[in-house]
């Protein structure tokens, strides 16, 4: 998976301080996080918030996406 | 849309003089003692977020920037995390928020104070019940006979793996004040995320090792992530009516 690879590269001391290396790989830390960051967290609702058009769509294509990724062997 | 003073929101924590260092850009809003840390955004910078590849490094970016502000905070304040993407409109938007979600949010931060999230997370791949023995040499009996071997060996595995994988989460669940399961993909048997008392976290990881070592035996992987702020543990909608 080159793509995760790539993303893997530019903070790799913070993931380094965030994963206890127990066999987990870049791409599965990215997933863990991204999964956190992305669908976790406190939604807010209402006027004060700025709806950003697409982030649902990302939401969806993250989600299956990681399903996938995570599965894959390696 | 709106296209004036756009401001991106991480976390909602205790209304402090600020204690963390997250660079000149993010700051706090406050309103009594809460506040929320936001920093300004171009709103370009999420444009067309629709089209970036989730793992190309583009949204992964944005999101290890956010989680990396949310970190910062949680190093000595308790924090609420905000789903990224958050984006509030000005500062007036930021204190109706803390005003409108006032008591859901304070009690949230009381809850996942003094804690952390540990992820936990048990891999087993079984090999496929459909492969062959090698017959070369073997009668016809014989074969049968390794082969339903083999497939006790598969079973037998498999009610060790998920009888330990059962003691381990019963052991964790003990130690921690909530638990919350993730999506499993094929291959995990358990991903589960664990909201720990940093008192608690000793007795937390000798659980995890004591039962690693007999999962490990049995074939199976035992990966722990963290400490993550309280992502998972955030279950909450904070809203702010027009009017509020």
């Amino acid at each position: 998976m080159p793509d995760t690879e790539a993303a893997g590269v530019p903070d790799r001391d913070l993931l380094a301080e965030v994963f206890t290396p127990s066999g987990t790989n870049a791409a599965e830390a990215i997933v863990d996080l991204l999964d956190r960051v992305v669908h976790r967290g406190a939604v807010v609702t209402g006027d004060v918030v700025i709806s950003l058009a697409g982030i649902d769509l990302v939401r969806l294509d993250l989600r299956l996406l990681l399903l996938g990724l995570e599965g894959t062997p390696g | 849309m709106s296209t004036g003073n756009w401001l991106c929101a991480y976390a909602i924590t205790r209304n402090r003089p600020s204690t963390w260092d997250v660079g000149p850009a993010p700051r706090l809003i406050g309103y009594r003692d809460l506040g929320v840390v936001v920093s300004e955004v171009a709103p370009a910078r999420f444009d067309r977020i629709d089209t970036l590849d989730p793992v190309d490094g583009t949204l992964a970016e944005l999101a290890r920037e956010h989680d990396a502000v949310v970190r910062a905070v949680f190093r000595s304040e308790p924090v609420l995390p905000l789903r990224f993407g958050t984006v509030l409109d000005g500062e007036d938007a930021a204190r109706r928020l803390l005003a409108a979600g006032y008591d859901q949010a304070r009690d949230c931060l009381e809850e996942v104070a003094g804690h952390r999230e540990w992820g936990i997370r048990i891999r087993h791949v079984e090999p496929a019940a459909t492969t062959r023995p090698d017959a070369a040499g073997l009668t016809g009996t014989q074969y049968l006979v390794r082969r339903r071997e083999r497939l006790k060996a598969i079973q037998r595995a498999r009610e060790d793996v998920t009888g330990a994988a059962d003691r381990l989460e019963e052991a964790l669940r003990k130690q921690a004040a909530d638990s919350v399961e993730r999506a499993r993909p094929h291959g995990v048997l358990v991903n589960t995320a664990y909201l720990v008392e940093t008192s608690r976290e000793a007795e937390f990881h000798a659980e995890v090792e004591w039962f690693a070592r007999e999962l490990r035996a049995a074939g199976a992987t035992v990966e722990t992530s963290g400490p993550w702020p309280p992502y998972s543990f955030t279950d909450v909608k904070l809203g702010a009516a027009a009017d509020a």
